[in-house]
């Protein structure tokens, strides 16, 4: 193998956009630092992600870190990317000329490489003490950061491996992360995203991963915020969700949504995220067309991810801790943003108790939307009868009152009604309530399951659905045609079940 | 594939194991804790008969406040303190 003082030979590889780069090309302007790499080496993948640290410091002293890699352009980007290394790479095939001419034995395999093409350092395997001493030749006082042991072997380089070895290890079945993840039992029953430490480091940015949000019910594993980006790296977000993310797990840990008895319950219901203010524009957020229908990678990942949350660290994965009897969609992923911009009264957050320009994230104990289409209607006391009828039939048609806060999606071409009659939206939750009222005798006359309230009342005596309109929980969301909107039917009622709970998205003003 | 990050905590999977099962319910203290469903009464009677006539188990009743929590910790620590098996009866 090539030591210090030896001359490297020269060579010309492809990158992975393509180029042809020589040797000459990398020392032309200064030392390079040449790291002979492979994807299925632990070492390799763990080296590449340390030496990014050097990236910086190494291209203001006029340096390069280069990459070498042992598999294909696809292969090779991929793992650049997993782990968030970007400086130069370049790919070598089989049968690895140039590894063989520098004498690589093991992967990853440094030499430092100085303007003349002179080998003045050679690193085998992770050496800590030995790349910090590289880094302290380029430029004083900078050296590798990050989480690594001081030591770790590598794997053998592919150029030592004969024909036969190599031809076999190409043949052998490639391993399969997506497979992998669903044989440790970490997905939802989709295909998920691996957590990768990179992945996971990445959706954390400056939070602390250490910081814990609590125990998660019913299996009440430990919150801590890497295990809370790890499902949301699992789920698919984008680190730019994480915030969101991190207020949904907040609101779902509050004492008060009691995701203990929503999760073990027989019934249907499951975790509904609505999110207000500036944050949905932001990140990109759907609160038009098909709304609450996923097909949008924040909505979709943000609910995802705190299901699994729920799912995976709080064991109250669907069939084990999770007893509902039928289960439905929205324990896949169910989050959608108020179309605050269609609607003509204040956002959630507002009647909620936030001020303007805060984003902020509720969570409801909700089942899946059941909708009502109301397209002949023009008269505003009629759309909301037929409102306020759906609304009646949450939870059970014959079980009044279910004294539970009930969210009605209003779309933007009723709420726009509602608005030119003047109503507000505290009007609109009140004629709701008033609208599901109904007689004991018809109550009694319906059959089926009976609450203990009818029996002690008169006949002609009326029962809302709700104890108060304050249940009655208005938002509105949708695209801007369709006369349909929707209630989420609650779990229980009277103080047993669950509150809405809602906070502040991290960085946004209380 | 090494170097992931479990969305599990790996501490409460190795949590508390089941506690060993009783040879027979002859003579022994059984406590029917119910969650406070509708109809649970009826069921847990009908329960209490079966296991008092046929098995010659000692039975007591308890009850929890909603099936929508855990047991309050003063009404698990009593029930646990008087029984040697407990059956926490559910009704739907």
């Amino acid at each position: 193998m090539l030591r210090d003082g030896d001359h490297v030979p020269e060579f010309e590889l492809e990158a992975l956009d393509g180029r042809r780069i020589a040797l000459s090309d990398l020392t032309g302007g200064g030392a390079a630092l040449l790291v002979f790499v492979e994807r299925d080496c632990p070492t390799s993948r763990m080296t590449l992600e340390r030496l990014e640290s050097l990236r910086t410091p190494f291209d203001a002293a006029g340096a390069s870190v280069v990459a070498i890699h042992q598999d294909d352009a696809g292969v090779a980007r991929r793992t650049m990317e997993d782990c968030g290394a970007r400086y130069v790479a370049v790919c070598e095939p089989a049968p690895y000329e140039t590894a063989a001419a520098f004498g690589v034995r093991t992967v990853p395999t440094a030499f430092l490489v100085d303007r003349d093409g002179t080998v003045t350092e050679v690193v085998e395997g992770w050496s800590k003490q030995d790349y910090d001493t590289i880094a302290a030749r380029i430029a004083s006082g900078i050296e590798v950061t990050g989480d690594a042991p001081l030591i770790k072997p590598g794997c053998a380089s592919k150029n030592t491996l004969d024909a036969a070895s190599l031809a076999a290890a190409a043949s052998a079945p490639a391993f399969d992360e997506i497979e992998d993840m669903f044989e440790r039992g970490w997905t939802d029953g989709l295909p998920v995203v691996p957590p990768t430490r990179p992945r996971v480091r990445r959706m954390l940015g400056d939070h602390d991963g250490n910081r814990s949000l609590g125990p998660v019910p019913p299996g009440m594993g430990e919150l801590s915020l890497e295990r809370l980006a790890a499902c949301a790296v699992l789920a698919g977000c984008r680190p730019e969700y994480f915030d969101v993310v991190v207020t949904g797990a907040e609101a779902m840990l509050d004492p008060a949504f009691n995701l203990h008895g929503m999760t073990n319950t027989t019934h249907t219901t499951g975790t509904v995220f609505i999110v207000n203010g500036p944050v949905r524009e932001h990140i990109g957020m759907n609160s038009g067309i098909n709304a609450m229908g996923g097909w949008n990678r924040p909505n979709a990942t943000i609910g995802r991810a705190l299901r699994l949350v729920s799912g995976l660290t709080g064991q109250g994965r669907p069939g084990t801790l999770d007893r509902s009897a039928l289960g439905q969609p929205g324990k896949i992923s169910f989050c959608f943003a108020e179309n605050e911009e269609a609607s003509p009264w204040e956002p959630l957050s507002r009647t909620r108790g936030f001020d303007d320009g805060v984003s902020t994230v509720t969570v409801f104990s909700g089942d899946a939307p059941f909708s009502v289409s109301d397209h002949y209607s023009r008269d505003p006391e009629q759309v909301v009868k037929t409102i306020a009828l759906a609304g009646a039939a949450s939870f059970s048609p014959s079980v009044y009152p279910i004294a539970a806060q009930t969210v009605f999606v209003i779309s933007p071409e009723h709420a726009a009604t509602f608005a030119q009659a003047g109503w507000s939206k505290s009007e609109l939750a009140q004629r709701i309530f008033d609208g599901s009222k109904r007689s004991v005798r018809d109550l009694l006359a319906t059959g089926g399951e009976q609450g203990p309230f009818t029996a002690a009342m008169k006949p002609d005596e009326e029962l809302a659905k709700w104890s108060s309109p304050d249940e009655v929980v208005v938002v509105v969301s949708g695209g801007p045609a369709g006369r349909f909107s929707a209630v989420l039917p609650p779990w229980v009622g009277f103080g047993l079940g669950s509150s809405m709970v809602t906070k502040a998205v991290t960085g946004s003003p209380a | 594939m090494d170097d992931l990050v479990s969305p599990f905590d790996d501490r409460i999977l190795d949590a508390t194991p089941p506690a060993g099962r009783l040879k027979s319910l002859s003579g022994k203290r059984v406590t029917l804790l119910s969650i406070s469903k509708p109809k649970s009464a009826e069921f847990l009677d009908e329960l209490q008969r079966l296991l008092a006539d046929e098995h010659g188990a000692t039975v007591s009743r308890a009850q929890k406040p909603t099936f929508t929590r855990p047991a309050p910790t003063e009404v698990s620590d009593d029930v646990i303190a008087r029984s040697d098996a407990i059956i926490e009866a559910l009704a739907d």
